[in-house]
């Protein structure tokens, strides 16, 4: 049984189109890292996989039944992202409390421990926290719902590097003790490439991409040399990033369907084959111009 | 993969409802607030006092009751319906809800504070009684002075009943804006504009005058109960009906 379901997928808000003709399935017991640029449509979908939202097109399940005002769906689901709203009278220590009682797999022992980990006191209230604090507290909760189906909506935002560092090790050790799916959006690939066992990319609200975290590493491959001989190999590849090195030499990023004698010979045409890495490959495909930022500064 | 929870939406009201109780404690002291407020306004009398004298004799008559005690109380009681409404959905969706649960939690937190303000609204209006006695010498009380435990029970009953149902008209104005922020300007617009209208051709703002007529000019206590019941049931089903897919942070 898949966890989420969702065949051709439309959210629009008013003219923008968010999320557009989505189509893909999570499998349980996977952490499936949500990419996109800035305004790529990654949060409307997880709310829309929340059940906050109601799709203008399209069909989402949810442990195959419809998330919008399920009671199921929503007992078994942790949404985390930075507006968490909580009620701004209750101090730390007793919304820990409150938030255990909504939830049957909640780990009290695990929240508290992450809770004094992270510097957090009981007497302090929600609203009066730093940004990376507040975000540190959400991730706990998150973490201790032990829900089958916990989102982080950019879970970091505001942490600083070692507390992103620990939220990530957290995340991970607690998933090998109790499996669950993870869905885990960001826009820093980098960061939780290590711990991820699929990836989503959407671009514009549209899939770009959706496979195992290893297959992406062999899905393009970076060719560095001459000019002419990158140019004649890039007629019979997919280009996804074109880049002019110096006077005579580019580099370009190309989807890896080379045959290996291919690559032989152009190594010894004086190419240099190197892997692309899951980040830049994601910034490739995500990109509006091929030629990226430097195209504006060379228009003249 | 992990086992997934079952559980029904009147389990998940019961927390919720918990929760709210502990969240909006703060709503309480308010109360007090307004209480001790309208209490101590209604300790020089209310309304027009009037006075005159008679060979060398001079009084003044001063109307003191427990009226603006309870405006006040229903003035809170209103004004929560419309917090309840504008926290509802965004506070519970954080943890288990649906929209049905989130509703029921708030009905049972509404109603719960409203006897609460029922009773102490009464029971603020005894005291003012007391006060009034005491500070007058404590003579001639006359026997209108003693309120029989079954009159009282019918004061707090009467008040409760108030209480809750202008609670829930709230909640359901506080719904509306909360669909839609036109209604925060719409709505009192259309409440003072039908009003003033009404009062200038007429004279008198009848809607209104029935409106509270239908309540409070009915002799029975269990008829009287009965018309608040049915009204928050409509109004309250109206809430469900109309904001059943309403969407949730947007």
């Amino acid at each position: 049984m898949n966890v989420v379901d969702c065949s051709g997928l439309t959210k629009t808000f008013g003219r923008t189109t968010a999320v557009n003709n989505l189509s893909f399935t999570l499998a349980p017991n996977k952490i499936t890292g949500l990419i996109g640029r800035n305004g790529a449509g990654k949060t409307t979908l997880l709310k829309m996989i929340a059940g906050y939202l109601l799709p203008n097109a399209g069909s989402i399940q949810v442990f195959s039944e419809n998330p919008f005002n399920n009671i199921k769906v929503s007992a078994n689901m942790v949404f985390v992202d930075e507006n968490m709203v909580l009620p701004a009278t209750m101090n730390l220590g007793e919304i820990l409390e409150s938030a255990g009682s909504f939830y049957a797999h909640w780990d009290h022992k695990l929240a508290v421990g992450l809770f004094t980990y992270f510097n957090l006191h009981p007497g302090q209230y929600h609203s009066k926290l730093s940004k990376g604090m507040r975000s540190a507290f959400n991730a706990i909760l998150g973490l201790a719902a032990r829900c089958p189906l916990t989102i982080f909506d950019e879970p970091t935002t505001g942490m600083d590097a070692a507390v992103r560092k620990d939220f990530y090790r957290a995340l991970l050790k607690d998933f090998m003790q109790r499996p669950r799916t993870v869905i885990l959006s960001s826009h820093l690939l980098n960061e939780i490439n290590d711990i991820l066992d699929d990836l989503l990319l959407i671009k514009d609200g549209e899939k770009c991409l959706h496979m195992p975290i290893d297959e992406l590493k062999e899905y393009a491959v970076g060719l560095q040399g001459k000019e002419e001989t990158v140019a004649e190999m890039a007629e019979k590849a997919e280009v996804m990033h074109w880049k002019k090195l110096g006077k005579d030499s580019v580099y370009m990023a190309v989807r890896n369907q080379f045959a290996e004698e291919e690559l032989q010979k152009a190594r010894l045409e004086g190419v240099a084959i190197s892997p692309v890495a899951a980040d830049d490959l994601c910034m490739y495909l995500t990109a509006r111009n091929k030629g990226g930022i430097d195209d504006v500064f060379d228009r003249n | 993969m992990m086992s997934l929870t079952e559980t029904s939406i009147l389990a998940v009201a019961k927390t919720q409802y918990h929760y709210k109780t502990k969240a909006h404690a703060g709503l309480f002291f308010t109360l007090i607030a307004v209480q001790l407020l309208a209490f101590l306004l209604s300790l020089n009398g209310v309304g027009g006092s009037s006075g005159g004298g008679n060979q060398g004799i001079s009084y003044t008559i001063k109307y003191v009751t427990g009226d603006v005690i309870i405006i006040f109380t229903l003035i809170w009681a209103f004004s929560i319906g419309i917090s309840m409404a504008n926290n509802g959905f965004k506070t519970d969706f954080t943890f288990v809800s649906n929209r049905l649960s989130s509703h029921l939690s708030s009905l049972a937190f509404l109603l719960t504070a409203t006897v609460i303000a029922g009773v102490t609204a009464t029971l603020c209006g005894l005291l003012l009684r007391v006060v009034m006695f005491l500070s007058h010498g404590g003579v001639d009380a006359g026997p209108a002075f003693w309120i029989a435990p079954t009159a009282l029970l019918s004061g707090i009953f009467a008040a409760t009943l108030y209480a809750a149902l202008l609670s829930i008209i709230g909640y359901f104005i506080g719904m509306l804006t909360q669909r839609h922020p036109a209604f925060v300007v719409l709505l009192p617009g259309l409440f003072f504009g039908t009003l003033f209208v009404e009062a200038r051709s007429t004279g008198q703002a009848r809607t209104l005058i029935n409106a509270i007529e239908f309540f409070s000019k009915e002799g029975s206590y269990a008829l009287f109960a009965l018309k608040v019941v049915i009204v928050s049931a409509i109004v309250f089903g109206c809430v469900i009906l109309f904001f059943s897919r309403m969407e949730v942070r947007k």
